[in-house]
């Protein structure tokens, strides 16, 4: 019988000893990471999402698990069912089981899909740490720093209503330099095939002693302003409006403004809603053309939510008086 | 925390293997049972205790009203049987009935093991008592620790499937991984049983005094011998009796001394094949690391190692019988080392014709240093000694320094060019 106590005692002392060890050095050394393989992605798109766990000491982790809370809105392309994916309306629990070993690096990437527009933010991660016997040991809570910005889905033009895609052709063939339907001379410029003799001018191009031609300033407005309504109830029609239009609304407007600017036209916008993180704000771009301009126009847009700042109505008042020269 | 020894096969053969389990789980008590039964007997106790066990799986498997009402009716027959019929009986009717509720036990957890580990203990307890059932002690305590090591393992699976949330992120390689880190736990512990078992036991075991009251021999003494004359035949037996021979003593020594060369072949062999040893440890390792099928993960897994690669001659024992100040041969030095080799050469020059080392400068300061000390010298003593070598440092000063820093600081690497033309340079070949 003493044998069997001492069987008992001394599998008892290996097993405190070893989790001591745990307690004390199991969590030293250790490094974490989440980071997006893309820290900018359209609506729609895949996304991998990479973690990096590292084991700087000779002590072996028989397995470590990785708790954190993802926005819902992101959606894990593999086995999601099957996988510790809790999925709520705003987050989800995502867990992650590792076994490293000593001087060991891990890489692991998951495959993401990001249908929603929005800006997505990891806060925190939990660790947790199993000893040999497989017991939960030492849990330490981690702050960290991902982010995931959606943009909106850009539609091609196609996908416009006629009368949209109409409008919207119709400014942009504007901007072109050929079609010059004005009166007034605003200076020379040289000479380019097509252009009409009657358009020569014949005393720059005699001092100059090349073929110089008038060129004349454009008389119409091309600049295009979006005005988005992030009223979802219209109480004039009695009408409320969806969630999934208002998306719609966001993705035509990221699209009108992308097909502009990149005919080389100027975007301003308007939006009476609420940008995240800049609450009880009205937003307000200035017309502008160029690729950054788009970016911070598409990054704002992925950050619009359907709360209404101030109604349209009184936001389109003043324009329409003219007393508002911000716009 | 669900599970068996090897429960991965069919429904009738993972039926017989639970039964074996179960008779094994009451072996301890079912040999001390049978001890004094004939074969015949032993067979038949055997039979019904296998009958038991088969039949209360196959009880389990009734919807749960019959299967409550099949176990009660069974139970209280047993019970009904021992107190009218059979008294002497009864606890053994009563086990019975304990083995026909645990079929409702498919999968055995920890707890079972637990519980296989309790009923060894209790054979051992009753058969310490029994002369005749002393020759099971042996195979009770192997088969104890034999349920000590499956307990841990039924309770590590279990804690890391509740590790695992009970979902899909609980992938094969951890699952194996942190059974291989079981299993050397539990070699540890098999070896350290193994070797401090009889120790143990000594210390847990009270010490037995033999103690009686001499009041017999109080009351009746023995009466002392007419004679106190050492009788004749005793005469030669004092004879023989004499001191040992001093041979015995150089034979102890002499064993003590091969005993001690032994060891030291054994230490010089194991460190002349410490590679051999090595590619041991090795294979072990890749052996308990073998993947053995591909298993579809929902995610893309890399593995890199941080162990950064050693040198030959750079771990712990070789430090220990690493000769001190023997430096190693030229050729045998990477280029970085060649160029720090150089440098060292300049500064223990210098330092040993007087020039004060100071560790807080920069090699810029250092060289500096030392072309400012050399200058300062008085002509006399810069004929003394290496005034050939001093000439040739003090035209490669820059050059030194600037190898000396990429070799030391800069993540490129020195050529071997470099590093030579360097040693032609300050040794004028």
């Amino acid at each position: 019988m003493a044998v069997l106590v001492w069987v008992v005692l001394v599998m008892a002392v290996l097993y405190l000893l070893q989790k001591f060890l745990y307690l004390a050095i199991g969590l030293k050394s250790i490094s974490y990471d989440r980071i997006f393989s893309s820290s900018r992605v359209y609506a729609g798109e895949t996304v991998w999402m990479q973690e990096t766990l590292s084991n700087r000491k000779r002590l072996p982790l028989p397995w470590l698990r990785v708790e954190s809370q993802l926005p819902a809105q992101l959606v894990f392309k593999h086995r999601e069912a099957d996988m510790s994916i809790n999925r709520g309306d705003q987050l989800q629990n995502h867990a992650s089981l590792f076994s490293v070993p000593s001087y060991t690096e891990i890489v692991r990437k998951h495959e993401i899909v990001c249908p929603q527009r929005g800006k997505y933010r990891i806060a925190s991660y939990t660790l947790s740490l199993g000893d040999v016997i497989g017991v939960t040991g030492k849990s330490i809570r981690q702050s960290a720093d991902c982010e995931i910005v959606v943009l909106p889905k850009v539609k091609e033009l196609s996908d416009f209503p006629l009368d949209a895609r109409k409008y919207l052709q119709s400014v942009r063939s504007m901007i072109s330099p050929v079609m010059e339907d004005h009166y007034y001379v605003a200076g020379i410029r040289p000479y380019r095939q097509g252009d009409s003799f009657r358009m020569v001018n014949w005393n720059a191009t005699a001092k100059s002693g090349e073929l110089l031609v008038h060129k004349r300033e454009s008389m119409q407005d091309n600049d295009l302003t979006i005005i988005l309504n992030a009223e979802l109830h219209d109480s004039i029609h009695n009408l409320r409006t969806t969630q999934e239009i208002y998306e719609d609304a966001v993705s035509y407007a990221a699209s009108a403004a992308q097909y502009i600017i990149s005919g080389g036209g100027k975007i301003g916008f308007l939006y009476n809603g609420t940008v995240e993180g800049h609450s009880g704000m009205i937003f307000r771009v200035p017309v502008k053309s160029g690729a950054s301009h788009m970016d911070r126009l598409l990054e704002a847009m992925a950050g619009f939510q359907p709360v209404t700042t101030l109604g349209l109505t009184y936001l389109l008042e003043p324009i329409g008086r003219g007393t508002d020269t911000r716009t | 925390m669900k599970g068996s020894l090897t429960p991965r096969s069919s429904g009738i053969g993972k039926m017989v293997w639970r039964i074996f389990v179960e008779l094994m789980i009451w072996l301890p008590l079912v040999l001390i049972f049978t001890t004094k039964m004939e074969v015949r007997d032993r067979v038949i106790t055997v039979g019904i205790i296998l009958l038991f066990i088969a039949l209360g799986l196959l009880v389990n498997r009734f919807p749960p009203l019959w299967r409550r009402l099949a176990m009660i009716s069974i139970i209280i027959a047993l019970i009904g049987l021992g107190i009218g019929q059979y008294t002497n009986l009864l606890p053994v009717f009563l086990w019975l009935g304990i083995v026909l509720w645990r079929g409702r036990f498919v999968t055995l957890g920890h707890w079972h093991y637990g519980l296989a580990f309790c009923v060894c203990c209790a054979g051992l307890i009753v058969g310490s008592k029994v002369g005749a059932w002393a020759d099971y002690r042996i195979a009770f305590i192997v088969l104890a620790v034999v349920w000590v090591v499956q307990f841990f393992y039924v309770l590590n699976r279990g804690l890391v499937e509740n590790a695992g949330l009970h979902n899909g992120i609980l992938t094969s390689p951890v699952k194996k991984a942190s059974r291989n880190y079981l299993l050397i736990f539990l070699a540890i512990g098999v070896v350290v049983i193994a070797l401090t078992a009889s120790y143990g036991e000594r210390w847990l075991t009270p010490k037995q005094v033999k103690w009686e009251r001499p009041t017999g021999q109080i009351e009746q003494p023995i009466p002392p011998p007419e004679s106190m004359d050492m009788p004749d035949w005793m005469n030669e037996l004092a004879k023989k009796q004499g001191k040992p021979s001093v041979l015995w003593d150089y034979v102890f020594w002499a064993l003590i001394a091969a005993g001690a060369y032994g060891v030291f072949w054994f230490v010089r062999l194991g460190w002349k094949e410490r590679r051999t040893w090595r590619e041991i440890i090795r294979l072990i390792r890749a052996w308990f690391l073998r993947e053995k099928k591909a298993e579809e993960l929902p995610y893309v897994e890399e593995h890199r190692s941080l162990r950064k690669e050693k040198k030959e001659g750079q771990s712990f024992f070789d430090s220990l019988f690493r000769r001190h100040g023997r430096k190693v041969n030229w050729d045998q030095l990477s280029n970085p080392e060649k160029v720090r080799r150089l440098y060292e050469e300049a500064i223990m020059t210098g330092i040993e014709q007087g020039y004060t080392f100071r560790p807080s400068d920069t090699p810029s300061e250092t060289l500096e240093g030392l072309e400012t000390w050399r200058e300062a010298l008085p002509t006399s003593s810069k004929k003394e000694k290496n005034v050939d070598y001093w000439s040739r440092f003090l035209q490669i000063r820059r050059v030194l320094l600037k190898l000396y820093e990429k070799a030391k600081y800069s993540p490129h690497e020195v050529t071997s060019q470099e590093a030579e033309s360097l040693k032609e340079q300050i040794s004028d070949r």
